[in-house]
């Protein structure tokens, strides 16, 4: 499957598991694209997966502590991977704070890079084969946290974020 | 068990929440399969799962070692009492008080709640369905969504007395106050407990599937992590581990993923425990039987297409694992005999095996618990009655027969229906009963001799309700046949197919009734056998080379099961040979289930030749069963009454006055109904429609 294919059948999939996504808009564009879209919802507390800084210097605001993710309106991550038959998320935190950043605040940003895209879960054995320590915390996101356990009435937000937003965006060309 | 399943048949919500999920499931399913190839995708799950039943003791020292470099501890235990006392020990080595569970179906099999709440620890479910269950002190009702038994009045109700303020019925404001009460449950707990979907032993890693999130939460938020794994959930790498993640989800909820999937490899913050528990899946496994149980992957997929279930829900099997799939757990896991008392609910529909991700013959295997309860326990007398003193000794039961059909006259109605039922078995007289007819098919052809006739030959296999009580069934089928060119030959050594006899466990009488039946069509040569029953299409099949196997009648068994053929298929390749006149006249059809559930076709065949005939063919909105299941609408009247007059109402509300069908069991359960009703509806099999509207070539 192609790339832009695989963009596409992401994006499909993705929203069918009623995330939001953004995109995909080049590196550059990415904090503009982002401010769009959650500045309906007022997000004072924000927390962001460290290695998020360097990637994106826009991004003034992270952290590992349990109390501050725990009182956060909003979580920004980054995914390893995406898989397109599924619009899943693939996210790879390395203790349980991380972790926490896309499980505890009511909203969750996932930053995605298109070219780590791939078709199927299938496709993600062999990258976990060769990269046990990177895989030991894993977290596939698809779709925000949700139940149907009162007469199968989907109801999102249960435990999880109930706002899943995802940006797709790729390398400045 | 009889006043649980009264129970479940006295509540309308259930049912009506079980009826609307189920057909909801149905089409989420098929969506999130969409494009995938379902039978290549079970193909590879029992493949995995075969290997890890395998190398399990392997594997489970593979996944100790990996976990335990990583700094968790792994602890086995054999049996409940034994997990519980590990997992009671290590909250109190580490002071624990307060405990947080996300879903786990493991947890419910040792009783573990029980356990910790009589040492006086605070336990908390924070799925919101097992939340609901345990403030109300009902046990789950189903695998996937345990509190499928409550509407939202009800909720609403629950949570008012418990939470100690006034809860609106508004789903979105109760999920909310859930998730309030749940958070501060999960951020101040010592310990979260958790099950495991997968444990992959080449990395050590758990793999816990939740929609909800406190997969993730109870494993991240509370300083110590214990989680209850089944050691049947051991795969051995991350390719088998990503082949059940592309099964489960589809197969569980209709999703293509759901929505959180953590993976955990070693404690997430101070401690992390895994308990890998035996608990009877050492025996299954040694099992040459029962073995392939354990690639259960605890999706519930069996219960939610299951008709029975659908009707009485999972409280009535009163067990943790329920429905189909659940009767076979818990005859290893709980306790022999419930199970088999679990065996009699199941109407051998044969739906559980079509969805099965893990490709197990649920309905093989619930009556081989039906047999364990046969061999250990006997035959009931009425069982014994049938079974052994009539069904068995073919010349007999066929002379009973015969007997009962010259006194048809004396019993019947004027529509040919029992007279006696209401006075005599009041629970059973939901539906008319036919009277056997006069004069059998296989009397019809005394006299006549099939091998001087002209044209091809094939072997006709009857059934005992084709040739007993609805001959013209057979007459219609052999007229068919003639038009396109054959000549039927009944051997007249052929008697019942065994299936019933099986269904109740009794595997002796079954193995007699297919030795006997195939010596009978051996000796006819090898021309296709035709049969206008499923349910005799299925013994032949499946069930006589399974019940020969290791005699000398296997080889001949497999030959003759690779002959048979039923009648719609066999008509639909030659229907360019068929002339009729269009008939012009509304019909509807019903799926009998051992048609559907064979995945051959033959419904589609059936529907085609209608529409080939002329009739004008009106679909029902969901062909659900309609409760015959042989034996089971006798052993079952209250369930199978509830499911007769589901498919009656929605037979009636396509506006046609009769419905085709391939079985003649499913004309029996209609036709009755409806006599029941007083509704002038008729109900017939396909080839008597067929007959009605073909033209004879001599015409």
């Amino acid at each position: 499957m192609a790339e832009a294919d695989r963009i596409m059948l992401f994006t499909e999939r993705a929203k069918a598991a009623s995330a939001e996504v953004l995109g995909p808009a080049p590196k550059s564009g990415l904090a503009e694209e982002i401010g769009r879209a959650l500045s309906a919802g007022r997000h004072p507390r924000a927390v962001a997966h460290p290695s998020l800084l360097t990637i994106h210097p826009w991004l003034e605001f992270a952290s590992s502590d349990c109390d501050l993710v725990r009182h956060a309106d909003l979580g920004i991550i980054a995914a390893r991977y995406g898989i397109a038959r599924t619009g899943t998320c693939v996210y790879e935190p390395s203790n349980s704070a991380e972790r926490l950043i896309a499980l505890l605040p009511p909203t969750c940003l996932i930053l995605l890079r298109t070219a780590d895209i791939v078709a199927d879960i299938g496709a993600l054995a062999a990258a976990f084969d060769d990269r046990h320590a990177g895989v030991a915390q894993s977290l596939f996101i698809t779709g925000p946290s949700r139940t149907g356990d009162i007469e199968h009435v989907l109801t999102l937000g249960m435990q999880g974020p109930g706002r899943l937003v995802i940006a797709l965006w790729h390398e400045d060309t | 068990m009889k006043r649980r399943v009264d129970d479940a048949l006295g509540s309308p919500v259930l049912r009506h929440a079980l009826a609307d999920f189920s057909a909801r499931y149905v089409k989420m399913r098929k969506a999130a399969f969409g494009g995938l190839d379902f039978e290549a995708i079970r193909d590879e799950v029992v493949a995995v799962k075969e290997r890890a039943i395998s190398e399990r003791e392997r594997l489970q020292r593979e996944f100790a070692e990996k976990l335990e470099a990583k700094g968790g501890r792994v602890h086995r235990a054999d049996d409940s009492a034994e997990a519980n006392q590990i997992i009671r020990g290590i909250l109190e080595e580490h002071g624990a008080r307060k405990v947080v569970k996300s879903k786990s179906i493991t947890s419910e099999e040792i009783r573990l709640n029980k356990a910790l709440e009589g040492a006086g620890l605070e336990v908390t479910e924070t799925d919101l369905g097992e939340w609901i269950v345990q403030l109300a002190g009902h046990s789950p009702s189903h695998m996937v969504i345990p509190a499928i038994h409550m509407d939202r009045n009800q909720i609403a109700a629950l949570f008012s007395e418990k939470l100690g303020e006034e809860v609106p019925p508004d789903i979105g404001g109760m999920v909310k106050l859930a998730r309030r009460h749940l958070r501060r449950a999960l951020t101040e707990a010592d310990a979260g407990i958790t099950g495991a979907n997968i444990a992959v032993a080449a990395a050590g890693t758990l793999i816990i599937v939740t929609n909800e999130g406190n997969g993730g939460l109870a494993t991240s938020l509370p300083r110590i992590h214990i989680a209850l794994v089944g050691t049947d959930k051991l795969l051995p790498d991350w390719p088998s581990a990503m082949s059940i993640l592309r099964a489960l989800p589809p197969s569980a909820t209709g999703q293509r993923m759901s929505s959180y999937v953590s993976f955990l490899t070693g404690p997430a913050l101070e401690k992390q425990h895994v308990i890998l528990l035996d608990n009877g899946r050492r025996r299954m496994a040694e099992s040459p039987d029962f073995r392939q149980a354990l690639r259960c992957l605890r999706c519930g997929a069996c219960l939610n297409v299951c008709p029975v279930y659908r009707i009485i829900g999972g409280q009535a099997f009163s067990h943790v694992y329920m429905g189909g799939i659940g009767t076979i757990l818990t005859a290893f896991i709980h306790d022999r005999d419930a199970a088999c008392e679990l065996a009699k609910l199941c109407s051998g529909c044969r739906a559980c095996a079509t969805v099965c991700p893990a490709g197990i013959d649920i309905p093989f295997l619930i009556e081989k618990v039906a047999g364990l309860a046969a061999e250990e326990n006997g035959l009931g007398p009425i069982e014994w009655l049938l079974l052994r003193g009539v069904m068995s000794r073919r010349r007999a039961y066929h002379a009973l027969m015969t007997s009962l059909g010259k006194a048809g006259g004396i019993l019947a109605d004027k529509d040919g229906m029992l007279k006696i039922g209401a006075g005599a078995l009041p629970s059973a007289d939901f539906r008319a009963i036919p009277v056997v007819a006069r004069e059998s098919y296989r009397s019809s052809l005394s006299g006549r001799d099939a091998r001087e006739e002209k044209g091809e030959r094939i072997i006709f296999f009857t059934g005992c309700l084709a040739d007993f009580v609805y001959p013209e069934t057979a007459r219609a089928a052999e007229r068919l046949l003639s038009s396109v060119g054959f000549e039927t030959a009944m051997p007249t050594g052929q008697g019942c197919c065994g299936l019933p006899a099986h269904h109740l466990g009794d595997a002796g009488t079954a193995r007699r009734q297919a030795a006997e039946a195939v010596k009978s069509l051996s000796a006819e040569g090898a021309e296709p056998i035709v049969t206008v029953c499923p349910t005799c299409l299925h013994a032949i099949r499946s069930l006589w080379p399974e019940l020969l196997a290791g005699t000398e009648l296997e080889s001949e068994a497999r030959r003759i099961a690779a002959r048979a053929v039923g009648i719609s298929s066999f008509l639909i390749a030659r229907a360019d040979k068929l002339r009729f006149a269009p008939a012009k006249q509304k019909i509807t059809y019903h799926d009998s289930c051992h048609v559907k559930n064979m995945g051959e076709g033959e419904e589609l065949a059936a529907r085609r030749l209608l529409t080939i005939a002329g009739y004008e063919l009106v679909e029902t909105g969901e062909n659900s069963c309609c409760g015959f299941g042989g034996t089971f609408s006798v052993n079952q009247p209250g369930i199978s009454e509830k499911m007769l007059s589901a498919r009656l109402d929605s037979l009636s509300g396509t506006g046609a006055s009769c419905a085709a069908t391939d079985c003649p069991g499913c004309v029996l359960q209609i036709r009755g109904g409806m006599a029941r009703r007083s509704v002038r509806f008729l109900a017939r099999h396909t080839v008597e429609y067929l007959a009605e509207a073909l033209v004879d070539s001599d015409d």
